[in-house]
């Protein structure tokens, strides 16, 4: 689903300041309080990459969110984005504008009790760590691992239940399903119209957390039955912050009658020197049957935040298949 | 003269660790006293409901004392590792407690908002409020 550009810009331009003419104090990274029905923020990042194959410039994300209280116990979120929304491609001499926003996240949540919460709508999978916070200007890399895109959808648009199982509020759950395409079918990394899953987190102490999930899906372009377990881990220990995931699809090809299988994750260590300095390393592994594919790939990066909500990061991967290897770096921002 | 050392030790020790503020809730809020795990999940808003009542907690401005000393003691967080959350929870779309600008406004909020939740000097405490925690 498009929003039409020039209606969106006027949308855009008219919220902002309205926006600037009735914001409480602003804080960077903590978006516009209006009043409490209606917060509004941004973001943007920008890349460069350079490989043996590739040296493209992109401005990569280009959105807008708004949420608010409706009620006590109902809320809201809404996000526009347009990405990648300028590329300028010096391999092949070509640049490309894409001004078209989609729908990112559109979703209600109904909180009954720490037990028993509700969110319908289009909204990210409730799975691991990466996908929950999959903009730029959060992530530690410019870069995302192969898992996080090639193995789940990112977004459900449906119910998800979820709330905390025990009175310590150290577990977790998430049960959500989806049973029609998804709210925006041309802006998400996989489409399916049956997505269903439970995910589990469970706080074991304020530095340690271990997490699962469970899953299946039906893909609609080539009909494919995908079941999907995956787990994850993350220790934090200032300076240190180690994080892996890794998840098995088991895939049953509808369309050509063939079995396959995909297995994928990373482990990825974070040093901060200080607050705004970081560097990090992490290792990638992902392999898929259906196209003869096996990737070992190693990330050495360097991260500075002037401010939490600016982030400038350099990094080079190496990639077992060498063609791939690359030198990524990234300007993002969010308001 | 032993004596006298032993007693100037106690007495800087309660100086030191003597209770000074109050985590405060209205009177007829039907509760027990919370736990510091508690309040910090509340005031890092994971956790929004106690005994079905949803709750708002209320920041003091964040250059008053006790809110500082609140943040050492309760959520033991530094500023910027603090401001950092906020970015990633404005991005799940949460924004930070609400603010009131003196203990004065933060006791009449709590007073008169059902579900709100704030910490005041303990000598601020009156019989229209309901102890909850004290640090």
């Amino acid at each position: 689903m498009l929003i039409k550009g020039s209606l969106m810009k006027a949308l855009l331009l008219s919220i902002f300041l309205i926006s600037l003419l009735f914001a409480e104090d602003y804080q960077l990274g903590q978006g516009l309080k209006i009043n409490d029905n209606l917060n509004i923020g941004a973001y943007f990042s920008t890349d460069y990459t350079k490989g043996d194959e590739i040296d493209r410039y992109r401005l990569d994300d280009v959105a807008i969110l708004a949420y608010g209280n409706l009620t006590p116990r109902f809320s809201y979120l809404i996000e526009f984005e347009a990405a990648p929304f300028y590329t300028k491609d010096f391999e092949n001499g070509t640049s490309n504008w894409d001004r078209q926003f989609h729908y990112e996240r559109a979703y209600i949540d109904y909180g009954y009790s720490e037990m028993f919460s509700f969110r319908g709508g289009k909204q990210i999978t409730p799975i691991g760590y990466w996908n929950l916070e999959p903009i730029n200007v959060l992530r530690d890399t410019s870069s995302n691992p192969l898992y996080s895109y090639k193995m789940f959808p990112k977004f459900v648009t449906g119910i998800d239940t979820y709330g905390y199982i025990n009175e310590e509020m150290s577990l977790q759950y998430h049960l959500f399903l989806q049973v029609t395409e998804d709210l925006d079918s041309d802006y998400i990394n996989i489409n399916s119209d049956l997505f269903t899953g439970v995910s589990l987190e469970y706080e074991a102490t304020e530095e340690l957390s271990i997490g699962g999930s469970l899953g299946y899906y039906e893909t609609t372009e080539i009909q494919k039955d995908i079941s999907f377990i995956q787990a994850n881990v993350k220790y934090t220990q200032y300076p240190f912050l180690v994080q892996t995931e890794w998840a098995y699809t088991d895939i049953d090809n509808k369309t050509f009658d063939t079995n396959a299988f995909q297995v994928g994750g990373y482990i990825q260590n974070l040093y901060h020197i200080n607050i705004q300095h970081a560097i990090i390393g992490r290792y990638e592994y992902f392999k898929d049957t259906q196209v003869n594919l096996e990737n070992h790939i190693g990330v050495f990066g360097y991260s500075y935040r002037p401010k939490y909500a600016i982030s400038i990061k350099a990094e080079y991967q190496v990639n077992s298949d060498s063609k791939f290897s690359k030198s990524i770096i990234s300007f993002s921002v969010l308001f | 003269m032993k004596f006298h050392y032993i007693l100037l030790a106690i007495f800087l020790q309660t100086t030191v660790f003597a209770t000074e503020y109050a985590v405060v809730v209205y009177k007829d809020f039907q509760t027990k006293q919370f736990s510091k795990k508690q309040i910090k999940d509340i005031f890092m808003l994971k956790r929004q409901f106690i005994n079905g009542i949803k709750i708002l907690p209320v920041n003091l401005a964040s250059s008053a004392l006790p809110r500082e000393v609140f943040e050492k003691k309760i959520l033991k967080i530094n500023r910027d590792r603090l401001n950092s959350y906020w970015v990633r929870k404005h991005f799940q779309g949460i924004r930070p407690p609400v603010v009131q600008k003196s203990s004065k406004a933060m006791k009449l909020f709590v007073k008169n908002v059902k579900g709100a939740i704030g910490y005041l000097p303990i000598e601020a405490v009156d019989v229209d409020l309901r102890v909850v925690y004290e640090f």
